[in-house]
């Protein structure tokens, strides 16, 4: 099933209610008001608030512990000696610096996230007006909504008059022909709002990070509003076609790809579903190249991961790319995993190896010694 | 010293009592997005003055001489005049081919009569009556009659408020409510350059900066205007001239846009705020806050 559609009004202002409930509550507090009942069960005033493992994270990161660490506390101390330990070094931490954090907590009373005050939350209300201002003055159509669980949104958006397409070798123009459009995501960095790339011919959808039209707002001010509005300007005027994105479609159609690129293809997309070995062919086809490794006497899976990045397989990184980008946008019946979080994240993970130094592209095949 | 022996006739004023011509209330517009920053009704208004201060080469003397050239042009029935110290007439030939809408507006040439008196020149020039005299600048009227008619720099000065304020009550052929803008110096550290007499007979004082955050573009800002503003900051340029000042409309919008989401963030703030002290009380009221 395809999963690209374009979303009614209707839809989208019952996704947005949902969201506006959804919305966690900032608030800022003296770190020191805060008292440890559990590792994951706070005290605040006299109010019980639970803890999300994203919090118990911060709050390890505010205390200058690795965050690793908040996981490993119990087991390594107890339960009482850890509170304890938690409470006395965030009483000495919060003293010596006066600090205060700002809360987010979810209607549910869990502290989603903690962060050092300053914040960089946009609230659901102003997020969904930069996102309604810009669909309507760049006539975007809406084919993504999601959440996640830390109040997150996603909105997928592109312009149905932005379509261009790629020529160049190894690929066919027929088929590499795009929509361009933004992808809209509030986190708890702010938000953040990315070239979105839809691949009509196979209707993939593919999300970059790494082009200079990604935009990142993590302040309220004005000099961040101003370059966020200054940047959103720069990927309209470019008709939402990230600049450069051309060039790096035809590197990767031409460049193979490496073991280690295909590995990382077959794990991302069996981590994220209940797909089988065999049932992956289709999307990213490794077995010939296995087959051809196993007969020189080379097991891919004996590699190391360097020896993998210097391993050339039979197809091309823009393959492996498309390989992801389908079975992220479409539904096969593989079981994907927090379909709602894990599709979209697959979609960037597409956008990251699309945007890197392919591992092949300096490899030195011939050697004279 | 003289002053203070002065002894001043004290009259206390009720408003309702005093009657002013209703022309005076009426602003000279632009019709651009300038006449909100100079007023909250949009438009210059006629017996104002206006201080004009800014970074060198920022274009003071362009944004002052377009704003003549705009109201004269939206009403031809304005008169306008530009006192120019700086610049002669050359300059000002070469200036116009760049600004050809300049070429229309009558300018006194000041370095013409250093060697005579500026002083009388300039009183003859007013009485003729004007809406609006744009001066560039004032520091080089206040010196050019200071040292061509001998007067010391407060003694100077003084005499040039008080000509301002005579043709800002209309005593002039024509009975204009004359409006100055006046180019003035600022010190090394940014500040105004004058006496309290010249500051308290000033209206606003707009700024001409080059921005921080983004380098090279410019702005109008005014620090004070007693006439109210809508805008805080104006954007303009000069580089993609088209014989006018250029000015940003798009950033205007977009600077209100983000003024306006600063402000919907705090009150977010504050009734998220709200809503968690209300974690304090039972879960169902929460909700039901919520879905308000």
């Amino acid at each position: 099933m395809n999963l690209s559609k374009t979303f009614s009004q209707e839809q989208y202002n019952s996704f947005k209610q949902a969201s506006m409930v959804k919305q966690p509550l900032r608030k800022e507090i003296n770190l020191v008001d805060l008292k440890f009942i559990t590792i994951d069960t706070v005290d605040y005033c006299g109010l019980k608030l639970g803890m999300s493992k994203k919090a118990i994270k911060d709050i390890m990161g505010v205390l200058g512990l690795a965050q690793s660490f908040g996981g490993k506390l119990n087991s390594v101390f107890g339960e009482q000696f850890t509170n304890t330990l938690l409470n006395t070094m965030k009483d000495a931490v919060s003293k010596q610096k006066s600090l205060s954090v700002t809360l987010l907590v979810s209607p549910d009373r869990v502290i989603q996230r903690i962060h050092k005050s300053g914040s960089s939350w946009v609230s659901t209300e102003n997020f969904f007006d930069i996102v309604e201002s810009t669909i309507d003055k760049s006539n975007l159509l809406i084919n993504n909504m999601q959440h996640d669980s830390d109040g997150g949104i996603i909105i997928g958006t592109t312009n149905p008059n932005s379509e261009f397409n790629i020529k160049g070798s190894n690929l066919n123009s027929s088929q590499e022909v795009f929509q361009g459009g933004l992808n809209f995501n509030r986190n708890y960095a702010g938000v953040q709002v990315d070239p979105f790339l839809h691949r009509l011919w196979c209707t993939n959808g593919l999300v970059t990070k790494e082009f200079e039209e990604s935009i990142r707002m993590s302040n309220i001010d004005n000099t961040s509003w101003e370059n966020f509005y200054k940047n959103l300007e720069k990927i309209e005027a470019n008709n939402f076609q990230p600049k450069g994105f051309a060039d790096k479609v035809k590197m990767a159609a031409v460049t193979p790809a490496s073991l280690g690129e295909m590995d990382r293809a077959i794990q991302l997309i069996k981590r994220n579903s209940n797909i089988d070995d065999n049932s992956i062919q289709p999307f990213i086809p490794y077995g010939e190249t296995y087959n051809a490794f196993k007969k020189m006497g080379i097991q891919p899976s004996e590699l190391s991961y360097k020896q993998k990045t210097n391993a050339r397989t039979n197809i091309s990184v823009w393959d492996v790319v498309n390989g992801i980008t389908d079975f992220a946008s479409h539904d096969y019946g593989f079981e994907v995993k927090d379909p709602e979080n894990t599709r979209n994240s697959m979609m960037v993970d597409a956008g990251q190896i699309l945007t890197k130094q392919y591992d092949t592209q300096n490899l030195l095949v011939a050697q004279p010694f | 010293m003289q002053n203070q022996n002065k002894s001043a006739r004290i009259k206390l004023q009720k408003m309702s009592e005093v009657k002013f011509d209703p022309k005076i209330f009426q602003p000279m517009k632009t019709n651009g997005p300038v006449d909100y920053l100079f007023s909250s009704d949009g438009g210059f208004f006629p017996a104002t003055n206006y201080m004009l201060i800014g970074d060198p080469g920022i274009g003071k003397s362009t944004f002052g001489l377009d704003i003549l050239a705009e109201i004269q042009k939206n009403d031809p029935s304005k008169k306008v005049l530009f006192i120019s110290g700086e610049m002669n007439q050359i300059d000002m030939f070469g200036y116009c081919e760049r600004y050809p809408k300049f070429k229309e507006i009558p300018t006194l040439f000041l370095c013409d009569y250093l060697d005579s008196n500026p002083k009388d020149v300039i009183e003859k020039t007013f009485k003729h009556g004007y809406d609006i005299i744009l001066i560039d600048s004032f520091i080089e009227v206040q010196e050019a009659v200071q040292s061509s008619n001998r007067l010391p720099r407060t003694a100077a000065e003084k005499w040039f408020i008080d000509l301002m304020v005579t043709h800002n009550k209309g005593k002039n052929r024509g009975k204009h409510y004359t409006s100055f803008l006046a180019i003035q110096q600022v010190t090394k550290g940014g500040n105004f350059v004058g006496s309290n007499k010249l500051k308290h007979n000033t209206t606003g004082m707009c700024e001409l900066r080059y921005s921080n955050e983004f380098a090279g573009d410019r702005y109008i800002k005014f620090t004070k205007n007693r006439r109210g503003f809508k805008y805080e900051k104006l954007y303009f340029d000069l580089e993609n001239s088209n014989g006018s000042v250029n000015y940003d409309l798009k950033r205007l919008e977009r600077d209100e846009e983000i003024k306006q989401r600063i402000s919907k963030e705090k009150d977010n703030m504050l009734k998220e705020e709200e809503l968690f002290n209300m974690m304090f009380q039972a879960k169902e009221n929460i909700e039901n806050e919520y879905k308000k």
